[in-house]
């Protein structure tokens, strides 16, 4: 039985493969799932990113009859499809005020002026329809830094286009360690700075700056002290 | 409203009408494949104008990455060619397919009509059925001997069907059918084929 069953499937893989030759078979969709979501305090700088779970490498097909959804706004997703292989590749949604802040990734698609913000960081449902439904609540960080990872952590914001570029931004700090605001970083910043990275920031703290996003409280610090002392 | 009803219990196959003479849809509709000649699409041998329905439905399975699949349920149907409710699933020789009605028709033999002594299983082909002399039931030419499988492949084709009859109003709609999605441009949220108080789907 099982030597039938896999001469029915060459048959139909010739077929199939013949037949691709006339455009009958085109790329599948269904292993894209909502990865992590990110939004300033505003809410007109956010980003989604989906991300290809589970190895398939030709889920080329997501425009055209899919949709980024959040509770108030719908986005259909433009052609072309995509270009495989699609193995574990990220697609990057993201605001107008996303897409033109220097140093980002380039988002692969750019969500319309008129629907900003896309979702509410308060808590929504961000979906990938029909195909994948993410319903939060109010979990997603306003603080210009940390972005919502699907396994609801958060942490430093990781966007990734489908070409792989990845950048963090802190998109809540003008100048980083510069934590009391004035404009330099200097000495005044240094207690602030210990402050906010011990976990007790004082009001005035511009706790955001303290955020080099470098992974380890000793590189955070060898980097705070660089700036100091530039 | 009454279409969808009917579609529900009878097993009644509905759609664009095939155009027999055309070598391609002859070939489509037995390998769950897309004529583009006549712009039909075929899947468990039912035939459907939505480009996007028939790719949703997706009838071939996919090979993906096993040790990324990290679904517990998933993992153990994996090397028992099981389903899994869940993430909607099914597992066949290691490869994915994403309902249960195309997880069903995957894993059986095709049968062309003149494969078929009994008439019953000829005429049960044209939509599906199930014959109880032969034992065997057909989803179009796909036949399927585990009854059990059958009544879950046809409850799919029954779904599969208001997909289609919803594709010509909301392609949209046809694809939340499938899934028991929301439909986010019609604003209906669909539960086995059937619109259903919103509900905002996995949750986190």
């Amino acid at each position: 039985m099982r030597g039938i069953k896999r001469w029915r499937r060459i048959v139909l893989a010739s077929v199939a493969l013949s037949l691709t030759s006339w455009g009958v078979v085109r790329g599948a969709s269904h292993t894209w799932d909502v990865s992590e979501v990110f939004s300033n305090a505003d809410g007109t700088i956010q980003f989604i990113e989906l991300k290809e779970c589970c190895g398939g490498v030709g889920e080329t097909g997501v425009c055209c009859s899919h949709n980024i959804t959040s509770t108030t706004n719908t986005y259909p997703i433009p052609a072309p499809n995509l270009t495989g292989p699609t193995s574990f590749k990220n697609l990057l949604f993201a605001t107008p005020a996303f897409a033109a802040t220097p140093g980002v990734p380039t988002p692969d698609y750019v969500f319309p002026a008129g629907s900003v913000p896309f979702f509410s960081a308060g808590g929504d449902t961000i979906g990938y329809t029909p195909y994948d439904l993410w319903t939060f609540g109010a979990l997603v960080p306003t603080d210009g830094v940390n972005s919502l990872n699907r396994n609801l952590t958060t942490g430093c914001n990781t966007p990734m286009n489908y070409a792989g570029q990845t950048a963090t931004i802190n998109f809540g700090c003008g100048t980083l360690g510069d934590v009391d605001g004035s404009g330099t970083v200097d000495g005044g910043d240094i207690a602030g700075f210990i402050r906010t990275i011990t976990g007790n920031p004082e009001l005035g703290d511009q706790e955001a700056c303290a955020e080099y996003c470098l992974g380890s409280v000793a590189d955070t610090v060898d980097a705070f002290v660089a700036d100091v002392l530039n | 409203m009454l279409g969808l009803i009917g579609c529900v219990g009878g097993c009644e196959p509905s759609g664009a009408p095939v155009d027999s003479a055309c070598a391609s849809c002859r070939s489509a509709r037995l390998g769950n494949l897309w004529c583009e000649k006549c712009g039909i699409g075929y899947v468990a041998s039912t035939p459907m104008r939505s480009r996007a329905l028939f790719e949703a439905l997706d009838a071939h399975g996919h090979s993906l990455v096993l040790d990324a699949i990290r679904c517990d349920t998933c993992r153990a149907a994996i090397p028992v060619d099981g389903y899994c409710r869940a993430c909607r699933i099914g597992w066949f020789e290691g490869q994915a397919y994403f309902s249960r009605l195309t997880h069903v028709i995957g894993k059986v033999q095709v049968l062309k009509d003149d494969a078929m002594a009994c008439e019953v299983c000829v005429q049960n082909a044209r939509k599906c059925g199930w014959c109880a002399s032969c034992q065997r039931g057909m989803i179009g030419n796909f036949a399927i001997h585990d009854r059990k499988e059958f009544d879950a492949g046809r409850r799919g084709y029954d779904i599969m069907l208001i997909a289609i009859e919803a594709s010509g109003r909301c392609e949209t709609c046809a694809l939340a059918i499938i899934t028991d999605t929301p439909c986010p441009v019609c604003r209906i949220t669909y539960k086995d084929g059937r619109p259903v108080p919103a509900d905002t789907g996995k949750r986190s």
